[in-house]
């Protein structure tokens, strides 16, 4: 377990020295990313000024809501930004390189690369929920452990969508925009929506777990409901192992010689 | 055959490549429609869910609204990206060799492929909407103005992010500026919020930039489609898209001499 630990620490950090080679472009993307993020808010501030009301939501909960996606898809895309080239690695025959290892290959799959501007997400987080979230400094440790389960469920939602590609390949291009689509939902409340949809964004495409459900945890203080968001991130990355090996028996080598310097 | 019609008939050629490049790309288009709806899905549940008594508008209509906004949004994909990548592999310095300059042929291979794509988003962004929604709020003579509009709102976002693209001579990585252009163009746009719910300043100062132009200026007219409001549409957006032509070409021969003078 150690070695493992060691081996995706080390992972890590390369990742992160190769996303930050260039720092000043890296520090610009970092702050750009957050302060974009910022200026999309300015949409709901209008509507809420606007609207105080969205069925019971207010501009608090919205800003929750953003802060929760932008830090869990932020730490994802900084930690294991390969999550996005998945579909593109199979299809390509890129898998080889990471077969070659004495390791399970789906860690080094996606901790391939780094993005910088996930800590410029990660960094939007806090202004959005302490500032215009209404919560305070002793609600941090919560908000981060939601985010960072959300994370890992979109993460699991995004890398099982891109594994369709083992299976039908010309599927590419669609399993590539996969990740748009689950973000897309993501960072709009998914309460306006009739019991039918809730039910598909709680299952079979369960981006309720992702944000929503951790606003309505730390809205109601339930703790039933955090807890749910924990089994859910658990139950989703299990299952990312397990589609992932199945579809890895269809996996036909690209015969790629890659020399890495 | 002279120079200027040798030059358009080339451009009409690569128009033409891009149209047929995106209608073989099935898969591509399928995804596109995908997401294209989840947007308007999202906001028609959300117009629904807000009280909108007192607005001046029902969720009907701002609906319509999201529906013409996204179609100008999702139909130019991400062209500035494709810039970057010739930019940065150097394949642009091949393609400065050609009798058609770079900027042109891209702009209108591009802009094939996007009005290709325009073309299936607005029917069937039409046919969701009307399922959606049961009215049809535009009457049927406003459409080929509609259809214009739209049209003339997508180019202008072509042309924006291919500005974007050519900032790659000097910045590197024109991505965080496109961020920002998106999120400035979502607010000050009118992306799902129409100018007229916004502050009376904000709107006043909105509604004569490039921003509206691009998508509340063709969405207003599920609003209202008067004639006046039809005039009044397309003369700020023809204007900018004069502007914006004027400011591209500027930008790829800056970034062509760049390129002449200093190598890829």
């Amino acid at each position: 377990m150690r070695g493992t630990f060691a081996y995706l620490g080390a992972l890590l950090a390369t990742n992160l020295r190769a996303g930050f080679a260039r720092p000043r472009a890296a520090l610009a993307q970092l702050v750009l990313m957050c302060v974009n993020n910022l200026v999309f808010f300015i949409v709901w501030m209008l509507y809420f000024d606007r609207f105080p009301d969205l069925r019971g939501w207010g501009r608090e909960d919205v800003a929750l809501l953003y802060g929760i996606t932008a830090f869990g898809f932020g730490f994802m895309v900084a930690v294991a930004g390969g999550i996005r080239d998945v579909a593109r690695t199979i299809v390509d025959g890129g898998l080889d390189v990471h077969l070659g290892r004495p390791r399970h290959p789906l860690p080094s799959l996606l901790m391939s690369r780094s993005i910088p501007s996930g800590i410029g997400d990660m960094a939007s987080a806090p202004i959005l929920w302490l500032w215009l979230g209404g919560k305070g400094v002793v609600d941090l440790p919560l908000l981060i452990l939601l985010s960072l389960a959300g994370g890992l469920v979109m993460a699991a939602t995004v890398v099982i969508a891109q594994c369709a590609v083992f299976w039908w390949p010309r599927l590419l291009r669609l399993a590539e925009q996969f990740w748009e689509i689950v973000l897309m939902i993501t960072v709009y409340p998914q309460h306006v929506f009739g019991p039918a949809i809730r039910l598909v964004l709680f299952t079979l495409l369960p981006v309720a777990f992702i944000a929503q459900m951790p606003v309505e945890a730390i809205r109601e203080a339930d703790p039933l409901k955090a807890l749910s968001v924990i089994v859910a991130a658990v139950f989703y990355g299990a299952l990312t192992v397990v589609v992932f090996d199945r579809g890895l028996k269809r996996y036909a080598s690209g015969s790629r010689i890659v020399v890495n310097r | 055959m002279s120079e200027i019609a040798r030059t358009l008939d080339a451009a009409l050629a690569f128009l033409r490549l891009g149209w047929r490049e995106a209608a073989a790309d099935r898969f591509g288009l399928l995804g596109r429609v995908l997401l294209y709806s989840l947007p308007v899905l999202i906001f028609g549940a959300i117009w629904r869910a807000t009280p909108l008594a007192g607005s001046g508008h029902d969720a009907e209509q701002l609906t319509w609204y999201v529906v013409i906004t996204e179609a100008v949004i999702f139909a130019p994909g991400f062209v500035f990206r494709e810039i970057e990548e010739d930019i940065r592999t150097g394949a642009i310095e091949s393609a400065l060799t050609r009798p058609l300059a770079y900027g042109l042929a891209r702009v209108a291979e591009e802009a094939g492929g996007t009005l290709f794509r325009l073309a299936c988003l607005g029917v069937y962004g039409a046919i969701l909407a009307r399922v959606m929604t049961g009215v049809l709020p535009i009457p049927a003579s406003a459409v080929p103005a509609l259809a214009l509009a739209m049209a003339i709102g997508a180019m202008l976002a072509l042309l924006f992010q291919v500005a974007i693209g050519f900032l790659t001579a000097w910045v590197g990585t024109p991505a965080p500026a496109y961020w920002i252009w998106q999120k400035v163009m979502f607010v000050i746009g009118g992306l799902f919020l129409p100018l007229t719910l916004y502050p009376d300043w904000i709107r006043e100062a909105g509604i004569a930039t490039p921003f509206a132009a691009l998508l509340y200026h063709p969405a207003s007219l599920a609003l209202d489609a008067s004639p006046q409001a039809i005039l009044g549409v397309l003369g700020w957006q023809v204007f900018w898209l004069a502007v914006a032509a004027v400011s591209v070409t500027a930008i790829a021969t800056a970034a062509t001499r760049r390129f002449i003078r200093e190598g890829v």
